[in-house]
């Protein structure tokens, strides 16, 4: 009995396993239609209902930006729900970049509307590292002050991934307190893989121009570039962006570290780094060392030279430039070039002296050229 | 004037310029009619003859500066007022600008209310 039983169920054939394979296939197929078409109807509505929230918030936010409505009309509008804080937040995010002054500032104020602020301070503790990436995206925004908030978002700079940790760092960013900042900073600097462009967009959400803090925002950096700790190339983009910031306090430094002789200094990246931001802070005393670097074996390290030498004319310095007029890196001759044709009559002289000196036909030739090139060759007139 | 209510015509690319300014102008008494490109607001400004037109410099096709020197050399649109909004605030565009007799400037960010005040001191 039990022996007919087995052989009748066992039987079959291939043709019918293709055909309920084909099935289910067909149906799998269905339901994934049926569930892409499902979402991109529940994802239009969502859209649609989001902005529609924008449209009942627009007028009362440039309302409120105008002075004419109070932000307790606003927050009467705001719940807990996502929807609305979405809105609410993408309606302002569109428009700070466009707005200045008094009306920008009270842009800022309304991020910070408790129901807004609680939201975010809450999505700060989510499992999921996206949310949080968001959630710091907002606080990039807003002054950042409560305590608790700031500790969650710490936690995440030694975050094994990158990006994690690089958002985290933008939103502390926005603290006020110079010492939580500048441990953000610390964080970046040490990671190995972080670009040159990231530490400098860094640096410059570091500094915080409206505020009176140009001194505790020096001294850290001070301590942070004398503590030989990171690598050269994360050390590099924080000098030149000093200086382009403006921290002159640190001209001392950056001339005592160009004398040092400790290897770390001495690194082409860190070399060109504190010679470009010499230049730009125009600091003259540095300039015997500077000159003395223009035969260093490293394209970039006299690349830079050309960079701080023309900012500072001195004969000494026209010198040293006209001598790279013939170096043999293309660019180092071309930006030499340029800087004593748009120097003064002096340093034009020193060019047009060392062209006609120069015994080496090949070289002259070549700067010659490069004259006609850029037509300038009959403005200097060499003769 | 056109009509009872000034028309402002503003060609800008920009979204959430274009939205920010035609609220602050609709609530301002203006009527306002609004393009995205350079052509599109040319072919407006003809169309339309607005009292005054806002034009951003930086747009797709032709530029700002562009509908500004079609402005001045077509007869019918000769005489319309034009405030340039542009992110360059380099001398020589400003130059450029006054050399076709644009009414006035406002470089981008700005503030709202500042250009409204600008409008009106044109239109009033």
């Amino acid at each position: 009995m039990c022996s007919s039983i087995i052989s009748d169920a066992l039987p079959v054939s291939p043709v019918q396993l293709l055909i309920d394979g084909c099935l289910a296939l067909l149906a799998l197929t269905l339901m994934i239609i049926c569930a892409s078409v499902l979402f991109r109807y529940w994802n239009r509505r969502y859209e649609a209902r989001l902005d529609a929230w924008k449209d009942r918030l627009y007028p009362h936010i440039i309302d409120y930006i105008d002075g004419v409505e109070e932000a307790a009309e606003i927050r009467q509008m705001l719940d807990e729900r996502r929807i609305t804080v979405r809105a609410f937040k993408q309606t302002i995010f569109d428009l700070l970049p466009h707005i200045k002054g008094r009306e920008a500032e009270r842009l800022q104020d309304l991020l910070m509307l408790p129901e807004i602020f609680d939201y975010h301070a809450r999505r700060v503790r989510s499992i999921f590292p996206y949310v949080r990436i968001r959630t710091y995206n907002y606080f990039s925004y807003v002054r950042l002050e409560k305590g608790e908030t700031i500790q969650h978002i710490k936690s995440d700079l030694n975050h094994d991934k990158q990006i994690i940790a690089f958002a985290a760092a933008s939103a502390l960013m926005a603290s006020t307190d110079v010492s939580v900042r500048c441990q953000a900073l610390e964080h970046i600097l040490l990671r190995p893989r972080i670009s040159q462009m990231a530490v400098r967009e860094m640096l410059h959400k570091f500094h915080h121009p409206e505020a009176a803090e140009l001194e505790a925002e020096t001294e850290c950096l001070q301590t942070l570039i004398d503590s030989n700790r990171y690598p050269a190339k994360n050390i590099a983009p924080v000098i030149r962006g000093a200086a382009e910031i403006g921290y002159f306090e640190l001209a001392t430094l950056f001339y005592d570290k160009l004398k040092n002789s400790a290897p770390y200094w001495k690194q082409s990246e860190v070399l060109s780094a504190l010679i470009e931001a010499l230049g730009t802070f125009s600091e003259e005393r540095a300039s015997p060392q500077i000159r003395a670097y223009t035969g260093h074996p490293s394209a970039e390290v006299r690349k830079a030279c050309v960079n701080a030498l023309s900012e500072l004319p001195s004969s000494e310095n026209y010198k040293a430039l006209s001598n790279l007029v013939f170096d043999e890196d293309f660019r180092i001759r071309y930006q030499s070039l340029n800087a004593l044709l748009n120097s003064d009559e002096e340093g034009q002289q020193f060019l047009r002296d060392a062209i006609r000196q120069n015994p080496e036909r090949s070289a002259t030739l070549q700067v010659e050229s490069m004259l006609e090139q850029i037509e300038a060759y009959d403005g200097l007139a060499i003769g | 004037m056109n009509n009872e209510r000034p028309l402002i015509l503003l060609v800008e690319d920009n979204e959430n310029i274009a939205k920010l300014v035609q609220y602050k102008l609709k609530k301002s008494g203006y009527t306002v009619e609004h393009r995205e490109n350079g052509a599109d607001g040319w072919e407006a400004l003809k169309e339309l003859q607005p009292d005054l037109a806002v034009l951003d410099v930086m747009l797709p096709g032709m530029n700002g500066f562009d509908i500004l020197k079609n402005i001045r050399t077509h007869e019918e649109t000769r005489d319309t007022n034009v405030i340039m909004l542009t992110t360059k605030n380099r001398e020589e565009d400003l130059q450029r600008g006054f050399d076709l007799k644009v009414q006035d400037y406002l470089s981008k960010p700005f503030k709202p209310a500042e250009l409204l005040m600008r409008i009106n001191n044109i239109l009033n």
